[in-house]
């Protein structure tokens, strides 16, 4: 299985990036590198919730946002995996 | 030649393997801690560990200023002192404003205290500033010290496959946990969720299942003995027609990989913005629709519609929910204040069973005002959905629980 597939496949099993990287035994930087890359390419797709809609803080200014990034798989992803 | 996807990418994975230095995964201290609460085995425990204490906290704060402090500054001091200044006793402005009280023989008997008045200046207030500002700002409190340590996107993490069942995904508990506080942010936080269908799905359970600060700071203070059968009902329902809504709802519920970011010491300066900018959210937002729906609920008891409603609606109320036909009104009225609603239901005799019924009706019966608004500003389509399922929710499970109360032999 390619890199890309286990990531997507990884997907489906509700992981954290950290546990996922320890599955495929590669440094976490890499994994959000290759990530990214699925997110550009559109298997992925990254919703933040580090945005003032979705908060309930009422900052509006967006100093107290979160760093959590959430990825969910895209039609183009589950097409990709078996 | 052309290739396909699949053999572009191997060849791709080839060439990166053969190219690129990949490092090994190191895992530390502080991933070994962070596991702990998202593997099944320890973080149910610790979960059940943290919102244990998260509630018992909440309780006693709530319940340490709401009786310890404003129940006195209010009945003795605000009521009696609005009492003796507001003028035109027994007229239908001191009865809205102040204080409904009751006629014996002609005679107008004042309220002894805020609660029973049902006035705009001390129902409304009180419970407002009495009950509801200490319950959200301890909750608001502990909910940003949860978050800013990150102990919320391992809680989500944790109960991800469980709320697959219900077409969520487990970042559906930050609007579930908001809603606890004021359905209004809940509300809008379900834009979190990536597809129509999970929002829906969760801005239906919120508004059917999820009582609001408001609502639990008034039970903890009128039932608080039946608190865990309410809240045990409130939970199951939660569940049951989010598996039903999952399974009838077209569309989809998105699987997804969450990048948890490490355990941190939480800052002052951050919780306290966001304790105070959810705290005046609340006070901007659902404080008017506090006072508005006093206002009319005490108008429409004066016109005496909700009492016509009631005697219209009561054999559903008898037949149907096995709870007394007293009780219609306040469930009537719980549209506009769920808070009062349930205070006015503790005023009502009635078995252990029978609150416990009513004040559950309470809770999944229509979403409050401010609620109301909020979930049309997200689509008037998924509002009047919301309601369809919300009125069939009410029907079922109002039934089922008076079912389950008459073969326990306690309905």
């Amino acid at each position: 299985m390619t890199a890309m597939k286990h990531v997507l496949s990884g997907i489906r099993n509700g992981n954290t990036v950290n546990t996922l990287a320890r599955e495929m035994d590669v440094n976490t930087s890499t994994l959000l590198a290759l990530i990214d890359f699925l997110v550009h390419e559109g298997y992925l797709e990254q919703t933040s919730i580090n945005n003032c809609t979705g908060c309930g803080s009422n900052c509006h200014d967006g100093s107290c946002k979160s760093e959590t990034k959430i990825y969910a798989l895209t039609s183009k992803g589950l097409q990709y995996i078996p | 030649m052309t290739l396909d996807a699949a053999t572009r990418w191997d060849i791709i994975d080839k060439i990166s393997k053969e190219t690129i230095a990949f490092g090994k995964y190191r895992h530390t201290l502080t991933d070994a801690i962070g596991e702990l609460t998202v593997k099944p085995g320890t973080g149910i425990p610790i979960a059940i560990a943290i919102l244990y204490g998260f509630w018992s906290i909440f309780g006693s704060f709530a319940g340490f200023f709401t009786d310890g402090f404003f129940v006195r500054i209010f009945d003795e001091y605000w009521l009696v002192w609005l009492q003796g200044v507001f003028p035109g006793q027994g007229g239908w402005l001191y009865a809205i404003m102040v204080d409904a009280g009751g006629i014996q023989s002609g005679q107008f008997i004042p309220s002894d205290n805020c609660l029973e008045a049902f006035g705009v200046l001390t129902s409304g207030i009180f419970v407002a500033i009495g009950v509801v500002l200490p319950a959200i700002l301890i909750f608001y409190f502990m909910l940003a010290l949860l978050e800013d340590i990150g102990y919320m996107p391992r809680l989500a993490v944790l109960i991800d496959t469980l709320l697959h069942k219900i077409g969520l995904h487990g970042y559906a508990i930050v609007p579930t946990i908001l809603s606890l506080g004021c359905n209004v942010p809940g509300v809008t936080a379900t834009r979190i969720l990536e597809t129509k269908k999970q929002r829906f799905i969760m801005m239906t359970l919120l508004a059917i299942f999820i009582p609001c600060g408001a609502q639990i700071g008034i039970m903890e203070d009128v039932v608080p003995g039946l608190m865990g059968w309410i809240m045990l009902y409130l939970l199951i329902g939660y569940f049951i027609f989010g598996f039903v809504l999952n399974k009838i709802v077209p569309g989809e519920a998105p699987e997804f990989l969450i990048d948890v970011p490490p355990y941190r010491k939480p800052l002052v300066s951050n919780i306290f913005k966001k304790v105070w900018g959810r705290l005046v959210g609340f006070f901007k937002v659902a404080l008017p629709f506090v006072l508005l729906g006093c206002a009319i609920v005490g108008i429409l008891y004066m016109l005496e519609v909700i009492d016509w409603l009631a005697v219209v609606l009561s054999p559903i109320f008898i037949g149907w929910f096995g709870v007394p036909a007293e009780t219609a009104g306040p469930l009537i009225a719980a549209f506009l204040r769920k808070d009062l609603a349930v205070a006015q239901l503790s005023t009502i005799e009635m078995t252990e069973y029978q609150m416990i019924t009513a004040v559950v009706l309470v809770s999944i019966y229509f979403p409050c005002v401010a609620t109301f608004a909020m979930m049309l500003k997200e689509g008037w389509k998924e509002l009047l959905a919301a309601l369809a399922v919300l009125a069939v929710v009410v029907f079922l499970y109002g039934g089922l629980i008076h079912v389950i109360g008459i073969l326990l032999g306690v309905a």
